[in-house]
């Protein structure tokens, strides 16, 4: 073999190392499932379902809600969107503000309380953060402004059960490796912060509708 | 140089190119495997890059580190791969630098995407500065010692 030869023979035996070593090592997130009924918007026979993983704390996702709405839009009877919640641990409201959505979810009114949630973030989690600020009453100003049952909007924020959802769509997300939020997930394409929701997001609805 | 430093430069250099090589072999393989848009989201934190080109970028870099890492590591156009490592190097630190200048909000540097272990830049800045002398030491090393360039062409390292 001429030194030539052997030089290609390298250099393709490390290009193949290095494509099967990606192959099987890809991580496609397995996304699906684990959210309650209330957090589907959308057609139950949609083709292509928005997994986003948001946290009510977060700036960047309140900011990135309108581009999520938008993206349904683009085909009402063939796009649904799941909300999983992703309390970020810095967010010392995060969890709190989650709980509460998950009780209005329970009386039917998860997506108007995460609006709600979403377009006063300032109020009950404001930046700089205010630790002296008790968000609490606020949680239940807003379950009232909805019209919902406040002692069983109380009892529900407070239950085991709602905790348990919140914590397990955290652990999802964990497992997920998710790389900040908000993150949607359309098919195994991912979609990571409010500038790729809003630049790249039509592109990747489309491309999932077409296939 | 000492005869004794001359004894041992070459295994040294081989020693080293292990180092920023198996650096950059892992940091491109743990966002290769993750989706690109992953990675792109990181390098916006740098305000330096267009949006159009983040996501192109994202998927290209990865695999550049990977291929230029695995050639330091198993030693195959060593001087060639060293170059292009210190290359690599020499730009992360201008975007760390520019980020740390600009007192840009960021926790990770994003080197090794989502996955890996999560630096701060300024972390990262002295870890990128010593993996760029590392490489600069082996491609000023001639030897090539313990690398595939010895099995590639041998009559390049017969003695003169």
């Amino acid at each position: 073999m001429t030194p030539r030869t052997r030089r290609a023979a390298a250099a393709a035996g490390l290009l193949t190392t290095m494509a099967v070593a990606v192959a099987i090592g890809r991580q496609t997130p397995a996304v699906a499932g684990g959210a309650p009924p209330y957090r589907w918007l959308g057609p139950a026979a949609a083709k292509v379902v928005l997994d986003e993983f948001s946290d009510f704390e977060c700036p960047k996702c309140a900011q990135a809600q309108a581009d999520i709405k938008a993206l349904l839009k683009a085909a009402p009877d063939r796009v649904a969107l799941v909300f999983h919640h992703a309390p970020l641990r810095q967010h010392a409201r995060a969890v709190p503000a989650a709980r509460a959505a998950e009780a209005a979810g329970l009386q039917g009114k998860f997506w108007e309380y995460a609006e709600l949630l979403f377009t006063r973030q300032k109020d009950w989690a404001p930046h700089p953060p205010n630790p002296a600020l008790d968000s609490r009453p606020l949680f239940l100003a807003y379950a009232r402004e909805l019209g919902l049952d406040e002692a069983r909007f109380t009892a529900d924020m407070d239950s085991p059960l709602t905790a348990e959802r919140v914590q397990q769509d955290r652990d999802h997300a964990d497992r997920l490796g998710l790389p900040a939020t908000p993150t949607v997930y359309i098919k195994d394409r991912t979609l990571v912060g409010a500038n790729q929701i809003a630049s790249l997001g039509p592109r990747f609805v489309q491309w999932a509708l077409d296939q | 140089m000492t005869a004794r430093w001359q004894v041992v430069r070459g295994p040294a250099a081989a020693f080293a190119r292990l180092i920023p090589g198996g650096v950059l072999a892992f940091s491109g393989y743990v966002k290769a495997i993750r989706p690109a848009e992953e990675f792109a989201a990181l390098l916006a934190n740098y305000w330096v890059l267009p949006p159009a080109v983040l996501v192109p970028l994202a998927r290209t870099v990865p695999w550049v580190e990977m291929a230029v890492g695995l050639c330091l590591l198993v030693g195959l156009g060593v001087r060639r791969a060293a170059l292009a490592a210190a290359g690599l190097y020499g730009v992360f630190i201008v975007f760390l630098s520019q980020a740390l200048l600009r007192r840009l909000p960021m926790n990770d540097c994003g080197c090794f995407g989502a996955l890996g272990p999560s630096l701060r830049p300024g972390q990262t800045l002295i870890l990128d500065a010593v993996l760029l002398a590392l490489c600069l030491f082996v491609a000023a090393d001639r030897e090539a010692r313990f690398s595939l360039d010895r099995w590639v062409d041998p009559s390049r390292f017969l003695p003169r």
